[in-house]
């Protein structure tokens, strides 16, 4: 092939050139510390990036949710074994009350502890995690259980929500409370967990009815009247009473303690299966600077060689040689 | 014989010998001048005379048979066409490297992460439904991530008017280039005319053709007058469109550019026309604002549709949660960025407020449900036969996107080594060696030395006869 000067002159541009545009790739790696800086630097991890990151801040949402999760359950399980050591101290009022050789002066002074028992109760029922009630569908406002009382400070009743619970029929009443006990929280893609309780603990009665919006706090004023009354057949009848109640927050409790179970295992796999994400996207766009700049090293070679020889191949020409 | 016959062969021989010279030094002039083919001197020998001498016919010298430049059409011919494609893919790839700038993937910043974002934001939101803080964080989640659809489908929409000033532009320039080549035809015929070669101004002349085939890939024939003999001149078509013939240039129009689209070929005329029509294919700006379109409307609806569902804090249902007919126009809806109490966080049960966050939660889970997407009518819809979720339908336009550009990117890359390739054979036939024409300087120079000295010698002769022979 014939060459001219325009023909070497070309080359030795289109080569410095060429060599130039892989500097700029191996300099763009390593100066954003990315691998990829779009789509088209390659195709395929572009697309498993784009999902390996999705999934790892939906990951990281799923997380959040579950520590959440915990805390509200923790918060949850105190509050019942207070609920749980409330119901124990009212049953033993209820032995000592129903004992032959009490006193009518003493049984003032258990109507009197009894009485404080309920106050205590409602505190319970109102326990706040993070600025919300725990209890009764986790409202912020107002607080799900009030207390009527008499001028003298005697408590009457204790009104759960503010639904004119009367009127309902109990199938209506028991509807009401499922829907109200309900708060699910997204643990993991199309996974929920129910963490709301105290439905079992403070709605439902010694007969196991799950329709008295009241009946914990029902029994205990029951138990204070009894006291105060002094009648020591109707305070005994309410010992068994109080078994029962026992009863239901054991079991509530046993199932707090096994969401908080499967949180902890979920929590421990979903942060094995984070960093394992974590490593994909590491993986798929951060620069392997080790590579880069030793291929960055290798073309800066190949670009000072390129413009050495083209300096030296474009000089001579026959002119140099005729005097 | 006379002794000066041999005098006018020496000047003859030094005449043409310093035309060479001329061309030669033309030739070194124009080495680096654009699309300059080398021209050669072919020298023949002068008509002899007959019987002067006995034993034949007498030499009586050299002249120039003619000046030709060196240059192979066949070639021009190839080197046009690859340009033109390599024209043609270079638009399209910028195009597109300019689209991929709009999505700013894969980045910390880029919309698929904006979209993870606003989904934890819900899913923040259904858990603390009558925090004040989460609404806003949602509100602002969802103010940013209308701005960026906005953004997006402005600056793809941007692009595309782009691309329509820049036909307009190059429409002016074919134009300009014909008219060129118009007033070069007429010179190039009056020079063959009177039979002589138009060098210089054919080079011109191709390299206007060039300038043009990497505009629009061009068909050129040579005109013919009335007997049929070729005048020099050429006749220029685009496509099925008549540029230069022998009434003279022929102004192309926006209307019949448009009605030309399947004729053109190749150039970056057909590459900027292919990117900038509503064709529904991955490398047309159209199809990626389309896509956009489907995707701000498809979130809309489906967060809509359950948001109209759920009950706000101030026990209104019913109420929608985007506006949205296009990514152009997306946007919260005003009262709800007025005032974040509007989010309808919770089912549409007054009893249940401020607590529940159930609609908060199933608008999260929206980010898993699989979707269907229409082709026909473009839509994103929520159904049962779904294969892809939104997340998965924006993944899939970059990973289309990306593949697109690569692809481009590749052929651009070939094509140019194609391009140089023919461009450097081109070079090598009509290109100017320094060398060369070095080594023809010396010999045009001994020639005219040579034929000086003949000169000089007849000069002696003359003195012998004229001054040496005394009766």
């Amino acid at each position: 092939m014939r060459i001219t000067n325009r023909m070497l002159t070309q080359s030795v541009i289109n080569n410095a050139n060429k060599n130039l545009q892989k500097m700029d790739f191996y300099q763009k790696q390593i100066a954003s510390g990315k691998k990829i800086n779009r789509p088209s630097d390659d195709t395929i991890a572009t697309g498993q990036l784009l999902s390996a990151k999705s999934a790892l801040k939906a990951q990281e949402q799923y997380n959040r949710n579950m520590e959440d999760a915990t805390g509200w359950l923790d918060t949850s399980d105190v509050a019942l074994s207070q609920a749980n050591d409330v119901l124990q101290k009212a049953r033993d009022l209820a032995v000592t009350g129903a004992t032959g050789t009490t006193t009518p002066e003493s049984m003032a002074a258990l109507a009197y502890m009894a009485d404080g028992l309920v106050g205590e109760m409602v505190q319970i029922a109102n326990t706040n995690y993070a600025g919300r009630y725990i209890f009764g569908g986790g409202k912020s406002y107002p607080a799900p259980f009030a207390i009527e009382s008499q001028e003298d400070g005697k408590i009457v009743a204790v009104q759960f929500g503010s639904d004119n619970w009367e009127e309902s029929s109990p199938e209506d009443i028991a509807q009401k409370l499922d829907q109200i006990y309900s708060h699910k929280i997204d643990v993991e893609a199309g996974v929920t967990i129910d963490i709301s309780c105290g439905r079992m603990t403070f709605h439902t009665d010694a007969e196991g009815n799950n329709n008295k919006p009241n009946a914990v706090f029902e029994k205990l004023i029951e138990l204070r009247t009894a006291l105060d009354s002094g009648d020591q057949d109707s305070v005994g009848s309410l010992i068994e009473d109080f078994d029962k109640l026992l009863d239901n927050v054991i079991s509530e409790r046993a199932v707090v303690g096994a969401k908080v179970n499967r949180m902890a295992t979920a929590l421990k796999r979903a942060s094995a299966y984070e960093l394992n994400l974590t490593k994909l996207v590491s993986k798929l766009e951060d620069t392997d600077y080790g590579l880069a700049s030793i291929s960055y090293s290798a073309q800066k070679v190949v670009y000072e060689a390129s413009l050495a020889v083209g300096a030296k191949i474009i000089q001579p020409s026959l002119i140099d040689f005729l005097r | 014989m006379s002794l000066f016959f041999g005098i006018n062969i020496a000047v003859k021989g030094m005449m043409v010998n310093q035309t060479a010279l001329n061309v030669t030094s033309h030739n070194i002039a124009n080495t680096n001048t654009e699309g300059y083919s080398r021209q050669r001197v072919n020298m023949a020998a002068s008509y002899p005379i007959s019987g002067m001498v006995n034993s034949g016919q007498l030499g009586t010298g050299v002249d120039i048979a003619e000046i030709s430049r060196v240059r192979q059409e066949f070639l021009d011919y190839q080197a046009r066409k690859e340009n033109a494609n390599l024209e043609n893919q270079t638009a399209i790839y910028d195009t597109l490297q300019l689209v991929e700038t709009v999505f700013m993937e894969p980045s910390e910043n880029g919309f698929n992460q904006q979209l993870e974002d606003f989904w934890n934001a819900w899913q923040e939101l259904s858990k603390t439904p009558e925090s004040s803080p989460a609404r806003t964080v949602l509100k602002e989640a969802a103010v940013s991530l209308t701005d960026t659809f906005r953004h997006m489908s402005r600056q793809l929409n941007d692009i595309k008017d782009d691309i329509q000033s820049q036909i307009q532009l190059i429409v002016d320039q074919v134009n300009t280039i014909s008219e060129g080549i118009v007033r070069l035809n007429e010179q190039i015929v009056n020079v063959t005319i009177s039979g002589e070669n138009a060098n210089d101004l054919m080079d011109k002349r191709d390299l206007a053709l060039d300038q043009l085939a990497a505009l629009g890939l061009i068909s050129i024939s040579p005109s013919v007058d009335a007997n049929g003999k070729v005048t020099g001149a050429i006749e220029v078509k685009l496509g099925e469109f008549s540029l230069v013939d022998a009434d003279g240039a022929h102004p192309l129009t926006s209307d019949a550019l448009t009605s030309l689209e399947d004729g053109l070929a190749d150039g970056r005329l057909a590459g900027l026309m292919h990117v900038g029509s509503e064709l529904d294919k991955s490398n047309v700006v159209q199809f990626y604002i389309d896509k956009l379109d489907t995707l701000a409307v498809g979130i809309a609806n489906g967060i809509n549709e359950i948001h109209k569902t759920g009950m706000d804090l101030y026990k209104d249902t019913g109420k929608v949660f985007f506006w949205c007919s296009g990514a152009a126009d997306m946007q919260v809806h005003p009262d709800i960025e007025n005032d974040v109490s509007k989010i309808a966080a919770a089912q549409a049960d007054p009893s249940l407020l401020p607590g529940n966050g159930d609609v908060a939660r199933e608008i999260a889970d929206l980010k898993d449900v699989l979707m269907e997407y229409d082709s026909e009518s473009k839509e994103l819809t929520k159904s049962d036969s779904g294969n892809i979720s939104i997340g998965m339908f924006y993944q899939n336009m970059i990973n289309e996107l990306g593949s697109a550009t690569s692809d481009t990117e590749r052929k651009v890359e070939n094509q140019q080594a194609l391009v140089q390739q023919t461009e450097a054979r081109r070079e090598s036939v009509k290109g100017v060696n320094e060398d060369e024409e070095m080594a023809n300087m010396v010999l045009y120079q001994h020639a005219f030395n040579a034929s000086a000295k003949i000169i000089s010698v007849i000069d002696e002769m003359l003195n012998t006869i004229i001054h040496g022979l005394k009766a």
